[in-house]
């Protein structure tokens, strides 16, 4: 029995490394946390692999107990780079890391995964998720997590992916914009309308006198300006930190890989 | 005894009358021009020879009602032996059977007589431009009331106009404010200096003319402002041949408020400009004292022109020394809701896109 297990081991460790050439984990959900039934596993499952077969670009979910002391940024930086995900010679990919030892969420990204996940994109994913997340909905959350992801690797194919001068709107925004246009659009209509109505109209009251001024006959006899008082507000700086360039930042993990990534509580 | 005064022409003994382009008396018959003072002296002579008398009869016949002859007159044509009909304040016309153009003569003399006159420095033909001018480029006005309507009457009235001379003393105090921004790594400033201004002085003011005819809309003669006193001249009938002229039927008391309301205004404008500076001025207490108020009686050129259309009058005035023109026109309100569903729909797609792309 023995053998046979070292065999097999061999063996597994064999297919592994023929695996980790053509550099592809198909395991796109581990759920070490087990936040999932097993069906639900097996439809995110799913759902992210084809996503990575549509655009080349890796879609991966991770839960998990415990990130062994690391920050949320370097499990989940090095929990891409060690188990081989990632698509092409880029590696292009998104990790959704969920640890519930300090309750944190990151997303790491790599690759094309970078530009696809701007940082701005990155903290609007979190923010769409963060309900389902707070109230336990896991598998909600992360079905949030691949309809947005399909919908940035959409965008992005486009040329110009989500980000601070192109914020991704949902319907509600998309219909508030409209709704303000409009606002927009009526005062124009009007401000160019009652211009023009007001052109027709050049019979009016002539209130004042100054074309009958007598020239130079103007007098200052007396011309005094004293100071009362003075009073200071003050009000607290708004920050205005999130009206930066977009664009996503990078650091480099351990295993020398350039990520990009942004995360936070839930 | 003549009530009426023509001015024949020397040459040929037609009637002439006051030609605006050439600024002389000019017979529209022979084309003889004649200098103002020419006529001025003609003018007196004709005074000499024919003693002025306010007793004219208005009381004509007993077959009118009571009260229903009043306001009016019945003037006999020198040139035809017509009878002209006029209201007392019309004091200069044109014959309705020969059509030359007469001056009611008793109608300026006495306390009546006014002190200056601007003559009419653009003619008739100015004003018809002047209108189709006033109707150019106005976008909400009905098409169809340029191509169908038509000028009923264009008349060129001397308007009686008072001129009220003024000096203003005034005392203004205004309540200021300063405002300084600045700002630290944490908070915005913001510093509010309150100061408390005085003004005091004084400002003359000349002829601010105020409409002295009820027959005028006293708010289209004030659209018509300013007239240019430079031009005025002493006042001779011989201006009037060729025009209508009005008497003034609101008396200068009556209309001394006007004046002093407009002066007021200027008076308070005028001072508050001299306040600098500051970020908001509102005035607390305000105190303008009018002395040296003199009154001069003018005659003013103006050109009146009324038009219909759809059985509405529309009346337009041109200032005959300037050319301003005014009067309201009616507005198309299919054009005006054209335009505003346009210029609505094209600026919130516009702004629909941008957001949607760029926001």
């Amino acid at each position: 029995m023995r053998k046979i297990a070292a065999v097999i081991m061999a063996l597994s460790a064999c297919a592994v490394c023929a695996f980790s050439v053509s550099a592809e984990n198909s395991d796109k959900v581990v759920d070490n946390a087990s936040l999932l039934t097993d069906s639900q596993e097996q439809e995110l499952e799913d759902k992210l692999s084809e996503l990575a077969d549509r655009y080349d670009c890796d879609v991966v979910i991770v839960t998990a107990d415990t990130i062994d002391g690391k920050t949320p940024m370097a499990y989940a930086d090095d929990y891409f780079d060690y188990n081989d995900y990632g698509i092409g010679s880029g590696r292009d990919g998104v990790l959704f890391l969920l640890s519930m030892e300090d309750r944190d969420w990151w997303i790491s990204t790599t690759g094309e995964g970078i530009d696809i996940f701007t940082d701005y994109g990155i903290q609007f994913i979190g923010g769409e998720m963060l309900p389902d997340l707070s109230d336990g909905n896991y598998y909600e959350a992360f079905c949030t997590f691949a309809e947005l992801s399909d919908d940035f690797m959409k965008q992005a194919q486009d040329g110009r992916p989500y980000d601070t001068n192109n914020k991704y709107k949902t319907a509600g925004d998309k219909i508030k914009i409209v709704l303000i246009s409009a606002g927009i659009g009526i005062v124009a209509a009007l401000i160019v309308t009652l211009s023009l109505k007001g052109q027709l109209k050049s019979v009016k009251p002539n209130n004042q006198a100054k074309d009958y001024i007598r020239q130079g006959s103007m007098k200052l006899t007396s011309s005094r300006d004293v100071f009362l008082y003075k009073n200071v507000d003050r009000t607290v700086r708004q920050s205005s930190g999130s009206s930066g360039s977009g664009g996503s930042s990078t650091h480099t993990s351990s295993s020398g890989a350039s990520h990009g990534g942004g995360g936070g509580k839930f | 005894m003549s009530t009426l005064l023509e001015y024949k022409c020397p040459c040929c003994g037609g009637a002439i009358e006051f030609n605006a382009s050439v600024q002389k008396m000019k017979c529209p018959y022979c084309d003889t021009e004649f200098d103002m003072d020419t006529l001025k002296a003609y003018d007196d002579e004709l005074k000499a020879d024919k003693p002025e008398s306010m007793e004219w009869d208005d009381d004509i016949g007993g077959q009118w009602q009571e009260g229903e002859q009043e306001g009016m007159l019945v003037y006999i044509c020198e040139s035809c032996g017509g009878e002209i009909v006029a209201d007392e304040n019309t004091a200069a016309s044109s014959c309705p059977f020969c059509g030359n153009p007469v001056v009611m003569k008793c109608q300026f003399s006495g306390d009546l007589r006014p002190d200056y006159v601007i003559p009419f420095k653009l003619d008739k033909k100015a004003a018809k431009e002047a209108l189709s001018k006033h109707f150019r480029g106005k976008k909400l006005l009905p098409k169809v009331f340029k191509d169908e309507n038509h000028i009923d009457e264009i008349k060129g009235v001397y308007v009686p106009f008072w001129l009220f001379d003024a000096e203003a003393d005034a005392d203004v105090t205004y309540n200021a404010t300063k405002v300084r921004r600045w700002s630290d790594s944490r908070y915005n400033y913001k510093e509010t200096s309150h100061y408390l201004v005085s003004r005091a002085g004084n400002i003359g003011f000349e002829r601010v003319p105020v409409d002295g005819s009820s027959k005028m809309d006293d708010t289209l003669m004030e659209s018509i402002e300013p007239f240019n006193f430079n031009d005025a001249a002493d006042f001779q009938t011989a201006y009037l041949a060729g025009y209508l002229a009005d008497k003034y039927d609101v008396t200068a008391e009556q209309s001394k408020d006007r004046a002093n309301q407009r002066i007021r205004k200027s008076t308070e404008d005028a001072f508050r400009n001299t306040v600098k500076g500051y970020s908001t001025v509102i005035t607390q207490n305000s105190s303008v004292r009018l002395s040296g108020n003199t009154v001069k009686y003018a005659l003013y050129p103006v050109w009146v022109l009324t038009t219909s259309w759809k059985e509405n009058s529309y009346i337009f005035a041109m200032n005959g020394q300037t050319g301003k023109m005014v009067g309201n026109l009616p507005l198309d309100k299919g054009a005006f809701a054209r335009w505003f569903l346009g210029v609505f729909a094209g600026v919130s797609i516009v702004a629909s896109i941008l957001g949607l792309l760029f926001m």
